[in-house]
């Protein structure tokens, strides 16, 4: 337990949502028990897959296993500081959702609430996630290239294959023709898909095999087996408290949070795409009628459409008919969407009418950069440039060398400039150099070849599912219902100063005075 | 004693006599130099003001006409007497100064597409509870940052910037009228196009005189009954009135109306009929009328963002009472920021906030019915 506790110190007090510490096949939604058992013993499964496929020496094993002590700490860690903050984070999730049903902004006090929670969150997954990775980095070198290697196509998300007796009859023959060659005909789709999600691993990195399995409390067994040796106390406690929970969070009642938090985020992210989309109710009653057309036994076709790796032709074919009702204007607001808990400016709360104080980011960051000196200016850049890789991706030598140069050329020329001159110009500049999201460049990509290929694409991804269609459908309640305006009473609340009382700013009415 | 109130023959009488003429920098500069220290601040004189015994003045660029002891400074926070004369602060210190698209003024119905240089400084003769540049407005120019640009360096940004409107806005231009009325008179002569965002508080004649250099006025017409212009605003709602009148009867400028809608402070559907059916008529169908949204801020900043619903019914309520160009304002997308001809109904601009995603006019005719749409297209 003393190591236990050093380990817990000297790492971060992160935790985070069970998308991150559990393995895939614990992200259930229904917590019963024997839901839960059954997600143990796939998970146990999968691990003696993966250490069959390595083939690890007893050695290994044995060195694996001190590897895999310290994943069990962060694993507890991460439990147990995940299920303290999940109340708090579903009751502010709850009162999130419920005023973005109402698309009439955020008090204060929730927003703020909210963000500081998904930043605890952020961090906290952050942090773990960076130590596990670096348990697995430790892992790695115990294990040989041949065996990392057999590790490369072993999927996360792959399923133990079920024997199936293959049918090798004339219809499946031409199935599997029709398939290659409709995998041939797409392949520009399915590779753009890949740099996509790999861009998207680097932007959000998660936690290999090595780590899921190897070193996950509930593959522990398994090792044990590999390396004869005794269970350690710790892989054994870690594996209790991530079947039982502990007393003071059973797992039953922290799966039941996670499951509600999980739907309150989709829902969330839901209302923020619906609000920014201002769809009117004659767009919502076209949108859902196609949907429930389209919807019903049509929707397992699709479903087994997609598996079966074809073409996704009743979905595709619907969304053409959804984007005929969508205009210019929401169709942009899609291209740039991405799910999100705390909507962004340009869905929350676009530049209004009249408004001086709108300055981009980069305006500000210009601003700053060009009264540093350049020993200061260089942390700047590398600080900007860090934080651009962390939420865009990392750039090549190159693109980084003709970022920072580009940075530098912009601040010079900006620092050259009178306050005035400045004020003036920012916007273009900032405009220089805003850098592109490469993920929305790549996503708009992979949407134009879904369109070439007829395959679903964006609003597929965003709209076409029921819970968004339930909630389109509240939204359309909603503008059918009016507002029930109840005036406030102008004499009571903040009163505005006038000029009954003052004529100069600081003093009182003369006109008044001159009356009385 | 002071002389009672001057009625408006008398006063514009007294402007000859005692007011400055509109000249740029009137060659006080040493004056103020040496007084304040600062050559931006009090070298320009006020031009409607007149002098009270005693090194008094009053006022009378705003319907407040404030009575100032010496050293003493308007209610708008921008004018001083200095020595019994009448002094603007706001003069060659914008605190705003941006290149923004003419949508966000806004104006639909003028030159869709461009941009405008637009300029506004510290000080504003209204107290809105709802003010979302109160940090500027709420302060005195020499509070905040400012910028230094005199009138003849404002005509060079607006070419380098290669812009050939300059607007005057984010704050309020009666607050500022001598800056911008020595900026727009060289601004004619450079033929840019001019345009004044205004709640119109202010007297007909400082208005009526520069509306001489203006395009196009928006004027944001905040509600339409007097308690609230009184208890939210501070100011009256009749001078206002009379002002947007004064643009539409006495002037060649092209004139567009915005109300911001506060929920359950003005977005009683009654008084946006009253609201728009005045605008109908006393000052046509062919007036566009915008309904923004509200954003919750300043003293204001408990209150929700206005519901959609209440802008679209407002809308609504503005194509019931006659108007034919009703638009929403601060939510995009929204079919309600586009604009259709009212002869046909073809989309012919469409906007993505303050963004022209096309625009199928011709010389401000529609490409269907071919009829011209109001407004001022090049
Ligand atoms: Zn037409």
């Amino acid at each position: 337990m003393n190591a236990r506790r050093s380990f817990v110190l000297s790492t971060s007090t992160a935790i985070l949502m069970g998308l991150l510490l559990s393995p895939p096949c614990l992200r259930a939604e229904n917590a019963d028990h024997g839901s839960r058992s059954r997600e143990q013993s796939t998970h146990e499964q999968r691990a003696r897959e993966l250490i069959e496929r390595l083939d690890l020496s007893r050695l290994q094993a044995r060195k694996c296993m001190s590897i895999a002590e310290q994943a069990a700490l962060l694993y507890i860690e991460g439990y147990e500081q995940e299920a303290r903050l999940l109340p708090e984070i579903l009751e502010a999730y709850d009162k999130f959702a419920q005023e973005d049903r109402l698309n009439q902004g955020f008090s204060p006090d929730v927003e703020q609430r909210t963000a500081r929670l998904h930043r605890r969150e952020i961090v906290l997954r952050e942090r773990i996630t960076e130590q596990l990775i670096a348990l697995e980095e430790q892992a790695g070198k115990v294990l040989k290239s041949s065996q990392r290697e057999s590790l490369n196509n072993f999927s996360q998300k792959q399923r133990p294959v079920r024997e199936r007796t293959r049918r090798t009859d004339a219809r499946s023959r031409a199935r599997a023709a029709r398939r290659q060659r409709e995998e041939a005909r797409t392949k520009p789709l399915r590779e753009a898909r890949e740099q996509l999600r790999t861009l998207h691993k680097q932007i959000h990195p998660r936690i290999g095999p090595i780590g899921q399995y190897l070193l996950h409390p509930f593959g522990a067994e398994r090792l044990r087996d590999v390396a004869r040796a005794r269970m350690p106390a710790i892989l054994t406690e870690a594996a209790d408290v991530l079947k039982h929970g502990t007393s003071d969070h059973p797992v039953g009642q922290v799966e039941q949070q996670k499951a509600e938090i999980k739907q309150l985020r989709a829902e969330i992210s839901n209302w923020n795409l619906i609000n920014g989309l201002h769809l009117n109710e004659n767009q919502i009653e076209q949108i859902t009628a196609l949907y429930d057309e389209a919807a019903a036994p049509t929707w397992e076709i699709a479903r087994r459409e997609s598996r079966s790796g074809l073409p996704y032709r009743t979905l595709a074919a619907l969304e053409r008919d959804v984007e005929q009702v969508l205009n210019t204007g929401q169709h942009q607001v899609l291209a740039e969407y991405k799910p999100c808990l705390l909507p962004p400016k340009n869905l929350k709360d676009p530049v209004r009418a009249g408004q001086a104080g709108d300055s981009s980011r980069y305006e500000k960051w210009l601003d700053r950069a060009r009264k540093l000196s350049s020993q200061e200016l260089k942390k700047q850049i590398d600080r900007a440039l860090e934080k651009e890789a962390k939420h865009l991706g990392q750039l090549s030598r190159t693109e980084r060398r003709e970022r920072v140069a580009l940075l530098r050329k912009t601040i010079r020329q900006a620092s050259t400039m009178s306050d005035t001159e400045f004020e003036l110009s920012k916007a273009e500049l900032a405009e220089l150099i805003a850098a592109p999201d490469r993920t929305l460049e790549m996503r708009g990509k992979v949407d134009t070849l879904a369109r070439k290929y007829g395959q679903p694409g964006i609003i597929t991804n965003f709209m076409l599912n029921t819970q968004f269609m339930d909630q389109l459908r509240t939204r359309g309640q909603q503008l059918a219902g009016g507002i029930a305006t109840k005036q406030t009473d102008l004499a009571t609340g903040p009163q505005a100063d006038n000029c009954d009382e003052v004529c100069a700013i600081d003093g009182k009415c003369k006109k008044k005075s001159k009356k009385e | 004693m002071i002389p009672p109130r001057l009625d408006r023959r008398e006063f514009l009488g007294t402007l000859g006599q005692y007011a400055g003429a509109a000249c740029l920098g009137c060659g006080l500069g040493m004056f103020a130099e040496s007084a304040f220290g600062e050559s931006h601040r009090f070298t320009r004189e006020v031009d409607f003001y007149t002098q009270l015994p005693g090194k008094k003045i009053q006022c009378f660029v705003c319907p407040l006409h404030c009575v100032l002891e010496d050293g003493e400074t308007c209610f708008c926070r921008t004018r001083t007497n200095v020595g019994g004369q009448l002094f603007t602060r706001a003069y060659n210190n914008p605190c705003v100064l941006r290149v923004d698209p003419i949508e966000k003024l806004p104006l639909n119905h003028f030159r869709p597409g461009t941009k405008t240089l637009t300029l506004g400084t510290g000080g504003c003769n209204v107290r809105c509870l709802y003010c979302q540049n109160w940090q500027q407005s709420q302060k005195m120019p020499d509070e905040i940052k400012t910028f230094k640009l005199s009138p003849r360096e404002a005509i060079t940004a607006a070419r380098k910037k290669k812009v050939d409107t300059i607007a005057f806005g984010y704050t309020e231009p009666v607050a500022f009228l001598e800056y911008a009325k020595d900026i727009a008179i060289l601004a004619k002569k450079a033929r840019l196009k001019v345009v004044v965002a205004t709640a119109a508080f202010v007297e007909p004649e400082p208005l009526f005189e520069l509306s001489e250099y203006v395009d196009a006025f928006v004027v944001t017409l905040k509600g339409f009954n007097e308690e609230f212009y009184h208890r939210v605003l501070g100011i009256e709602l009749a001078p206002v009135l009379t002002a947007i009148k004064t643009i539409k009867e006495q002037t060649n400028a092209w004139l567009e109306l915005t109300n911001l809608i506060v929920p359950t402070y003005n977005d009683d559907p009654d008084e946006i009929r009253d609201m728009v059916t005045w605008v109908h008529d006393h000052l046509g169908d062919d007036v566009p009328m915008h309904f923004a949204r509200f954003v919750p801020t300043y003293r204001l900043a408990n209150l929700p963002r206005t519901p959609v619903q209440t802008l679209e019914t407002a809308r609504a309520i503005g194509y019931e009472a006659g108007l034919r160009y009703v638009y929403t304002s601060n939510i995009a997308p929204h079919e309600g920021t586009n604009t259709v001809c009212a002869a046909c109904g073809t989309t012919v601009i469409e906007r993505l906030g303050f963004k022209v995603l096309s625009n199928g006019l011709k010389r401000g005719v529609c490409p269907k019915c071919h009829k011209k749409l109001p407004g001022l297209w090049c």
